[in-house]
This record gives structure tokens, C-alpha cells and sequence, in this order.
């Protein structure tokens, strides 16, 4: 390379290097700067609080929770390759950012959970199951709870929706409840004989199981978080491991929902 | 190990004023000093894992960085192993049986490096009154056979680190400091 053109371009390398010297040749470090590594830097981008390199911004900085920096950030925040979510996205932005008061996310809200996707064994056989956490204060801090469990075997177990037929009749107890005997001859209609403020609970089925070896954990496969925190909105946030820029932890579904909506979303993802 | 006496040190003086109350929450200076501490402790573990992976290594200097990575853990803590030719099949190993297999792993050269490129989460304080947080970084890994054969992979880790105030007694007076313990560690491919 002639030494005008080296000298030409050591200006551009000198600048460079401050920022991704140290990575190395292995690595296009703009492209790692840019991917959303973790939740909590979710968080922190899509209210403006951390630089382009994921450093704090000081709360008595002007930057912080800029609408500038916000919406420099929201577009690296969602799955650039969905569409839906693309065409959304300016209303998105006008509605959460520029929005008065503006919105932000918030780690301890109660209005987000986990869905975790995992593997079992059961029965001898591999299966599916799906976990829905939610963050719990706990003597001061805060862990992370399992709230509900969708799991095949467990579905349609409980007929809860239909009317109960069968009964106890009320002076069963003279004959020293000899009814009992009839009544636990047919397991499908069981529920009947339940008192009215029964709800089946499959967590509680999940640890019986657990508990006696006919389920084994094998590992988690994939996460998805659901956050209803923002005013007229849903999103889903998931993790693309994927190269170039738009990757790590991002929108993968953006509704607009108000509130009846948004309960009749929670329960169609946990009934899914 | 200078260095960790040093901030050590600081966290002392500069818990003292603390010292009087049961659960300080941590201010936004001690949350910094409390992620150059923890950086240090991932820092330290890349060059331990660079000490042992390097086939170089004499066995007793590596056996020697291994204990003292060991150090830097909680107890219990995890590892995940994953492989670019087995992208479903991530194992978690205890601390020291990942070193161990890291030591005999069969390459005749081992290059490891973890890039200046981490990020690190907020402390968010966890039932049992200890902060966790996690620091993610990026680790290039190259191995090579006299056969020519080699294999190279880049990996995201998620180290969770567990920071805990403990209690001392210097000269009958007990003053309270910060702690920070590496916990699991989860590995991901990164496509590139």
C-alpha cells in the first residue's frame, strides 16, 4: 500500500481505535455494541437510560430518558424483520415516547412474566412444557415464581365448564356417607362432587409429579417475555440469536391493546 | 490479588459510614465501585481460563489457576458447554469440573480470549438480602490439531454475579463490606 494512502487512512484507524481497538480481528464490534445482549439492557435502551456502549447515563444528565436518544434507540429494538411490527412502529414510538406524560418500562412492575419453554420426561417419553413466572417480592427483594404450567398431559384432565350433575345427597352423613362409594366409582365426573370455589390447579399436579419421579426436568429451550405495561400496548420480547446488528433480545409482537384487551390477551397466552 | 486488597480497602473506608445500619441499599457510587469489582473478577477468570487452556501450561500451574479460579465462585455455581457441531446439546458442568475438562481438552494449542466487550446489568436485590447481577461478554475460542484439524467458535456467556455485604471486626469495631461472588454462567452460540 503506497505510504500517502496509509497516511491518508491513519486519521480514520486512530479514531476508530478508542472505541473498538480492543476487540481484536475476530469480531465486527460495532455489530456486538449494537445487539441487545440482555433484558435489563432492553429496558435500559428502549428509556434512554445507558449510552451507545451500554454505560449509565447519570440521572442529572440531559441525556437521560431523552426522547432523542429513545427514539434513536426503539428502532434496534424490535425484529426489523417482521413486518407487522415495522408497520406499527411509528405509532408505536408517537404514542409511548412522545406521548404525554412519555411511558417507560419498569423491572418491578407487576404487568410483565416469563413464558419458558422446556423440555420433561414423563412417562418415559420426551415432552414439551411451558412455565409462566412472575417476579414476587420476597423478604425484601424480589425472585422469580412459578405462577402457571401448560402441559399436554394435564389438559382436559378437569372439566370445569359444565354443570354438575351428580351430588351427595344431603343426609348422606345418616348413612355414614355410603353414597361415597357410588361417587368414586366414575373419575370423569368426579369434579361434580367438589365444592363450588374448586379450581383445578396444574402447578400443584406438576409437583406431585415431580415429587414422585413420573416427571423429570431436562432443560429450557427458549424464553419469551410479555409486557402490559405501556398504555394501549402489548408487545412480546424475544431473544434472536442471530448475525448483524438487529439481534439479541427484541419485539417479536407489537398489539395495540387497551385494558379488556389486554386481559383477554393474558388469558389466551396461558390458555394457548 | 493487589488489586482486589486495594478495592477492598475502599470498600471498607467507604463503608464505614454504612456501618451503623443493618440493610443499606447500595447507592448509585457504590453500584459502580461494586461493577469494576465485579468486572475485575470476570476479567480474572478470563485469564485463568486462558492459563489452563493453554496447552503451554505446565499441569501445576495449571492446577494452581484452577483453584484459584474456583475462588472466585459461589458455591454450587454452574458452566455451560456448548459446541458449534452440537448447537442443542448445552451441558452445565460444576466450576471445577469445567476447568478440569478445559485443561484436558484435546487440541494440541488452545487459544482463548474474551473481548473487551461486556455489559453489565443492574443489581436487583434477591430474596435471600444478596444483589445479583449479570455481566455478559464475549469469548472466541481456537483449537488446533497436529492433524491439521481445527475448530473455532465465538461465544456470548452471561456470568451471574451474586454481591453480598458481609462483616468484619477491625480493632473491636465491626464494619460492614461488599462482596462479589461469580455464579452460573450460560453459554449461547453466536452466529457469525
Amino acid at each position: 500500500m503506497p505510504l500517502k494512502r496509509i497516511l491518508c487512512l491513519l486519521p480514520f484507524c486512530l479514531l476508530v481505535l478508542p472505541v473498538f481497538g480492543q476487540v481484536g480481528n475476530y469480531l465486527d464490534a460495532e455489530e456486538f455494541y449494537a445487539r441487545t445482549k440482555q433484558v435489563n439492557q432492553f429496558i435500559r435502551r428502549f428509556n434512554g437510560e445507558e449510552d451507545l456502549k451500554g454505560v449509565r447515563i447519570n440521572t442529572k444528565d440531559k441525556t437521560y430518558r431523552s426522547q432523542k436518544l429513545r427514539k434513536k434507540y426503539l428502532p434496534q429494538l424490535i425484529d426489523q424483520q417482521n413486518q407487522a411490527i415495522v408497520d406499527q412502529l411509528t405509532a408505536f414510538g408517537v404514542e409511548v415516547i412522545e406521548g404525554k406524560p412519555a411511558e417507560f418500562l419498569d423491572f418491578y412492575s407487576p404487568d410483565w412474566f416469563a413464558e419458558v419453554h422446556a423440555d420433561v420426561r414423563f412417562e418415559g417419553r420426551n415432552m414439551p412444557i411451558t412455565f409462566f413466572l412472575k417476579l414476587e417480592e420476597a423478604n425484601g427483594g424480589w425472585k422469580w415464581v412459578i405462577d402457571h404450567i401448560q402441559f399436554a398431559p394435564y389438559q382436559g384432565l378437569f372439566d370445569m365448564e359444565r354443570t354438575p350433575k351428580e351430588f351427595l345427597n344431603p343426609l348422606s352423613h345418616e348413612l355414614y356417607f355410603m353414597p361415597l362409594n357410588e361417587a368414586m366409582q366414575d373419575p370423569a365426573r368426579l369434579e361434580d362432587y367438589a365444592s363450588k370455589n374448586y379450581t383445578p390447579d396444574v402447578l400443584t399436579l406438576f409437583l406431585y409429579d415431580m415429587k414422585r419421579g413420573r416427571l423429570q426436568f431436562k432443560g429450557v429451550n427458549n424464553v419469551h417475555l410479555h409486557f402490559f405495561q405501556l398504555e394501549g400496548w402489548y408487545f412480546e420480547l424475544s431473544e434472536f440469536n442471530r448475525s448483524g446488528k438487529n439481534a439479541g433480545w427484541l419485539i417479536s409482537n407489537l398489539v395495540k391493546a387497551e385494558t379488556a384487551d389486554k386481559e383477554k390477551l393474558k388469558a389466551y397466552i396461558l390458555a394457548q | 490479588m493487589k488489586r482486589y486488597m486495594l478495592m477492598m480497602l475502599c470498600f471498607f473506608l467507604g463503608s464505614m459510614a454504612m456501618a451503623q445500619n443493618n440493610e443499606p441499599d447500595i447507592s448509585p457510587e457504590r453500584k459502580q465501585a461494586i461493577d469494576s469489582l465485579a468486572l475485575e473478577k470476570v476479567r480474572d477468570l478470563s485469564k485463568y481460563i486462558t492459563i489452563i487452556g493453554d496447552k503451554k501450561t505446565r499441569d501445576v500451574d495449571a492446577n494452581a489457576a484452577i483453584d484459584r479460579a474456583v475462588e472466585l465462585f459461589d458455591e454450587g455455581a454452574k458452566i455451560d458447554v456448548s459446541s458449534l457441531n452440537r448447537p442443542d446439546d448445552i451441558r452445565a458442568y460444576p466450576v471445577k469440573d469445567y476447568l478440569k475438562r478445559l485443561k484436558l481438552l484435546n487440541y494440541d494449542q488452545v487459544n482463548i480470549e474474551w473481548f473487551h466487550i461486556q455489559y453489565i446489568s443492574d443489581l436487583v436485590k434477591q430474596a435471600d438480602g444478596r444483589y445479583v447481577g449479570v455481566i455478559t461478554i464475549y469469548q472466541r475460542f481456537e483449537g488446533k490439531r497436529k492433524d491439521g484439524m481445527k475448530y473455532v467458535d465465538t461465544t456470548k456467556k452471561d456470568i451471574t454475579v451474586y454481591v453480598e455485604r458481609k462483616k468484619t471486626v477491625i480493632q473491636g469495631r465491626t464494619i460492614g463490606f461488599w462482596d462479589v461472588l461469580l455464579g452460573d454462567i450460560r453459554v449461547t452460540n453466536t452466529y457469525k
